[in-house]
C-alpha cells in the first residue's frame, strides 16, 4: 500500500474512484431486490462455536458437521413447508462468555436469524440463551452439558444432549446392570480424575449421585495436569481395592496411566470405566493399543451402535474430515436436522411458532435417528429420552455394549485382569 | 498405611528419581560450566524421544541401540546451535542468553510439530510393559535401565571432571574463564563441547525413557523441565552426583507425598522440601562444588 501512496497518480486514482463508486451504486441498486430474495428463499440460522482458541479443533469439526447437515437439507429441496427455502448457516465465534453474548446479540439484531444453535461450552450457553429468550428467538443446545441450561424456566431453549449428571447416573446404571447380568456384586468404586474442568464436574456429580445407587466411593483420586507418574494413584487403588474405577482425563495422562497400570499389574475387580473427554478419543485407543482392550468408555454416541444410519453418517463425515463424528460433531449434526424438522412443522420463520413446533415435536424417523430413536422434549425443553451409551474397546474400536437396545456386542464383565489377557 | 505399601512407594520413587536425574544431567553440565540457563533443554529431550520412535518405526531399531547414535547426532546439533546462536549471546547480559534459548525452544517445538504432528506418539516395544519382581515390588525394565544409566553417567562424569584433562578444563572454565584462558585453555572449545554433550545427554535420556512414556512436541516442557531445574539447583549446579541425589530426593518425595497426601498435592511435598533445602543451603546440597 505504501508505494501506491508515495506515488500518487491522479488519472488512475480518479478512475479507480469512479469504478468503486459505480460498483457501490450498483450494489445499492441491487440491495432491495437482493434482500427480498433472501427473505423469500433463505432461512438464516446462527451457529455459535469456538472457531479459534484452545477448543478450535472441536469447533471446526462442529462447523463441518453443520455444513454436512445443511448441504443434505438444501440438496433435498430445503424446507418444504416454506416453499423450499434453503438454510443459510451463519457461523459466529464464541470462545468466551463475553464473545458468545456479543455474537448472539449481533446474530439476532443485525442478521435477524431465525434460530440459534450452540454454543459448545456450558458457560457461553447459559448466558447467551438468556439473550435469545428476551428476543423470542429459539435456541437449540446440541453440545453443552450443564444441567442448569434447561433448569431456569426458559421457554425458547431446547437441549438435545444428556446432562452432566448423567455421566454419574447412566454410568452407575450401566455397571449395575452389567454386574447383575454377570451375577457379581458391585458395592464400591474409586474415582481417578484429572484436576481440570471436566474432571471436577465428574467428582461433583459422582459424590452427589453414587449414594442413591448404593455405590460407595472409597477414594476420589485427583491427579494434576501433566503428571510424570501414576504410581501413587495405583498403589492407593490397590490398597482400596474397589469393585470398579470411574475415570476422566486427557489422552496424554490416560496413556501414561495405562502403561503404569499394566506395569504394576493392577486392575479393579470388575472393570475400568472412562468418562467422555480423552477416554472417548480414538487417538487414545490407538496410542494404548492392546492396553485399551476391555476398557469401557461412556459418551453420547459411538459409530458402532445399533441405530439406523449410524455407520453411514460416520462414513460421510469421515469422507469430509478424515475423522470420526465424535466429540459433539454427531450431536451438532443431529441438532441441525431436528431444528429443520421444527421449521418444517412450523411452516413459518417466526420465533414463537418455531418454539411451539419444537415443544410439540415427536419424531421417530428422519436423519437424526442415527443417534436418537425418538425426539421429544419435556416441559423444561430437555430431550429427556436421551441417555449416554457405554462401549467397550477392543482392537482400537469401541463397540456399544449398553443400553441393551442399541448394543452391538456383549460386554466382557468382569473385565479380565492383566494376567488373563493374551 | 501398611509398611509394605510405603516400601513399594519408596522403591518406585527411587526409580522415578533416576528418570529425573537422567533428564537433569545435561542441564546441570551446561548450567554449571557455561552459566547458561538452557530453556531449550526439554526440547532436546523431546527430540531424542522422537528420534528413538522414528528409528523403531522405520527400521525396528531398539531405543537401547539407537540411543548412542541419537546421542552423537544431537551432540553435533547442540554444538551447532551453540556456535550459531548461544556463543554470540554469551557477550550479552544473562537475560539475553535466556531469551535466546527460549527462542531455540519455540523453534524446535514448531519444527517437531511440523515433522511429527501435534498428537501423541507411542513407542511400543514388545516388552515396553515388562516387569520383574524385586522384594515383592513390580519394577519395569525400562525405568530400571534409565535409573542404572543415570547412576552410570553421574559416576562417569564425576570421574571425568575430576581426572580427565578436558574435564579439568571444563571445571577451570566454569570457575574462572579469564584465568582459564590465560592458562591456555580454549574456553570457546570447552563451551562448544559442553553444550554439545549437555544437549546430547538430554536426547539420550529421551531415547531411554521413550518406551515408558508417550511423546508430543511439548512433552519435555510440559512434563520435565520444572523437575529438571529443581533437581539441578537442589543438587548444586554442575554437580553430577548432585543431580543424581537431587533426582532421588524429588522422586521419593513426590511418590511418598502423593501416596500420603493424595496425588494432587504430590508436587507440594517435593517443592516444599526444595524451599527448605535452599533456605538452609542456598548453593545446593553440595554447597556449590562441581566434584
Amino acid at each position: 500500500m505504501n508505494h501506491v501512496r508515495s506515488k500518487p497518480n491522479k488519472p488512475h486514482a480518479s478512475r479507480r474512484q469512479f469504478v468503486k463508486a459505480s460498483a457501490a451504486a450498483a450494489a445499492v441498486a441491487a440491495l432491495p431486490g437482493g434482500l427480498a430474495f433472501a427473505q423469500a428463499n433463505e432461512i438464516k440460522i446462527g451457529f455459535l462455536l469456538p472457531l479459534t482458541g484452545s477448543f478450535a479443533e472441536a469447533g471446526q469439526l462442529n462447523k463441518q458437521a453443520v455444513e454436512m447437515a445443511v448441504d443434505e437439507i438444501n440438496r433435498a429441496g430445503g424446507v418444504k413447508s416454506l416453499k423450499g427455502a434453503k438454510i443459510v448457516p451463519l457461523f459466529a465465534n464464541a470462545t468466551s462468555v463475553d464473545e458468545a453474548n456479543t455474537e448472539t446479540t449481533r446474530l439476532i439484531s443485525r442478521e435477524r436469524v431465525t434460530g440459534i444453535i450452540g454454543a459448545y461450552s456450558s458457560g457461553s450457553t447459559i448466558s447467551s440463551t438468556v439473550i435469545a429468550e428476551r428476543s423470542s428467538v429459539p435456541y437449540l443446545v446440541p453440545n453443552a452439558l450443564a444441567d442448569e441450561i434447561t433448569a431456569r424456566g426458559l421457554k425458547y431453549v431446547f437441549k438435545t444432549v444428556p446432562h452432566f449428571s448423567q455421566f454419574a447416573t447412566n454410568a452407575a446404571e450401566m455397571v449395575l446392570q452389567l454386574s447383575e447380568n454377570a451375577k457379581r456384586e458391585l458395592k464400591t468404586c474409586c474415582l481417578v480424575r484429572e484436576n481440570n474442568f471436566f474432571g471436577n464436574v465428574v467428582g461433583r456429580e459422582f459424590a452427589k449421585y453414587m449414594p442413591g445407587f448404593r455405590i460407595q466411593i472409597l477414594k476420589d483420586n485427583i491427579f494434576p495436569t501433566n503428571p510424570t507418574s501414576f504410581e501413587d494413584v495405583i498403589l492407593s487403588l490397590r490398597r482400596d481395592s474397589p469393585d470398579v474405577v470411574f475415570a476422566a482425563g486427557e489422552p496424554s495422562s490416560i496413556t501414561l496411566l495405562f502403561k503404569q497400570l499394566s506395569e504394576l499389574r493392577y486392575w479393579p475387580k470388575l472393570g475400568w470405566v472412562g468418562l467422555g473427554g480423552g477416554y472417548t478419543n480414538p487417538i487414545t485407543w490407538g496410542n494404548l493399543g492392546k492396553l485399551a482392550d476391555g476398557l469401557i468408555v461412556v459418551n453420547d454416541w459411538f459409530p458402532d451402535i445399533k441405530l439406523p444410519g449410524a455407520r453411514e453418517a460416520n462414513e460421510r463425515f469421515r469422507k469430509r474430515t478424515g475423522k470420526d463424528m465424535l466429540g459433539n460433531s454427531n450431536t451438532t449434526y443431529a441438532g441441525v436436522h431436528i431444528f429443520k424438522a421444527a421449521l418444517e412443522k412450523a411452516g413459518s420463520t417466526e420465533g414463537p411458532k418455531i418454539r411451539d413446533a419444537l415443544a410439540g415435536l415427536d419424531l421417530v424417523d428422519g436423519p437424526q435417528t442415527f443417534m436418537y430413536e425418538r425426539v421429544k422434549f419435556d416441559p423444561t425443553g430437555f430431550m429427556n429420552r436421551t441417555t449416554l451409551v457405554g462401549a467397550q474397546v477392543k482392537g482400537g474400536q469401541a463397540k456399544v455394549i449398553w443400553p441393551t437396545a442399541v448394543r452391538v456386542a456383549d460386554a466382557a464383565w468382569p473385565v479380565p485382569d492383566w494376567s488373563k489377557r493374551t | 498405611m501398611p509398611a509394605e505399601v510405603i516400601f513399594q512407594s519408596l522403591l518406585l520413587g527411587i526409580l522415578q528419581g533416576g528418570v529425573y536425574a537422567l533428564v537433569a544431567c545435561g542441564l546441570t553440565l551446561i548450567y554449571g560450566v557455561m552459566k547458561v540457563v538452557n530453556f531449550a533443554h526439554a526440547e532436546f529431550l523431546t527430540l531424542g524421544m522422537y528420534l528413538a520412535i522414528a528409528a523403531w518405526t522405520a527400521g525396528g531399531v531398539s531405543p537401547y541401540v539407537s540411543a548412542l547414535f541419537i546421542f552423537a547426532l544431537v551432540c553435533a546439533l547442540g554444538a551447532a546451535a551453540q556456535a550459531l546462536v548461544i556463543r554470540p549471546a554469551l557477550k550479552h547480559p544473562q537475560i539475553n542468553q535466556m531469551l535466546v534459548t527460549i527462542g531455540v525452544s519455540t523453534m524446535m517445538i514448531g519444527a517437531m510439530q511440523l515433522a511429527w504432528g501435534p498428537n501423541n506418539l507411542v513407542l511400543s516395544l514388545p516388552w515396553s510393559g515388562a516387569t520383574f519382581d524385586a522384594w515383592g515390588v513390580r519394577l519395569s525394565y525400562v525405568r530400571t535401565i534409565a535409573f542404572l544409566v543415570a547412576v552410570l553417567i553421574a559416576g562417569a562424569f564425576w570421574l571425568f571432571l575430576k581426572h580427565a584433562k578436558t574435564g579439568m578444563a571444563m571445571r577451570a572454565a566454569s570457575q574462572n574463564p579469564v584465568a582459564a584462558r590465560l592458562m591456555g585453555i580454549s574456553v570457546q572449545r570447552v563451551n562448544l563441547i559442553t553444550f554439545g554433550v549437555g544437549t546430547g545427554l538430554a536426547a539420550l535420556a529421551g531415547a531411554l525413557i521413550a518406551p515408558a512414556f508417550f511423546v508430543n512436541p511439548t512433552f519435555g516442557t510440559d512434563y520435565f523441565i520444572l523437575a529438571a531445574f529443581v533437581i539441578v539447583v537442589l543438587g548444586t549446579m554442575g554437580n553430577f552426583i548432585g543431580a543424581l541425589v537431587g533426582g532421588l530426593v524429588i522422586g521419593v518425595a513426590e511418590g511418598l507425598g502423593g501416596l500420603l497426601l493424595g496425588p494432587a498435592l504430590r508436587q507440594m511435598v517435593s517443592l516444599a522440601l526444595f524451599i527448605v533445602v535452599l533456605l538452609a543451603l542456598p548453593r545446593g546440597l553440595f554447597r556449590g562444588k562441581m566434584t
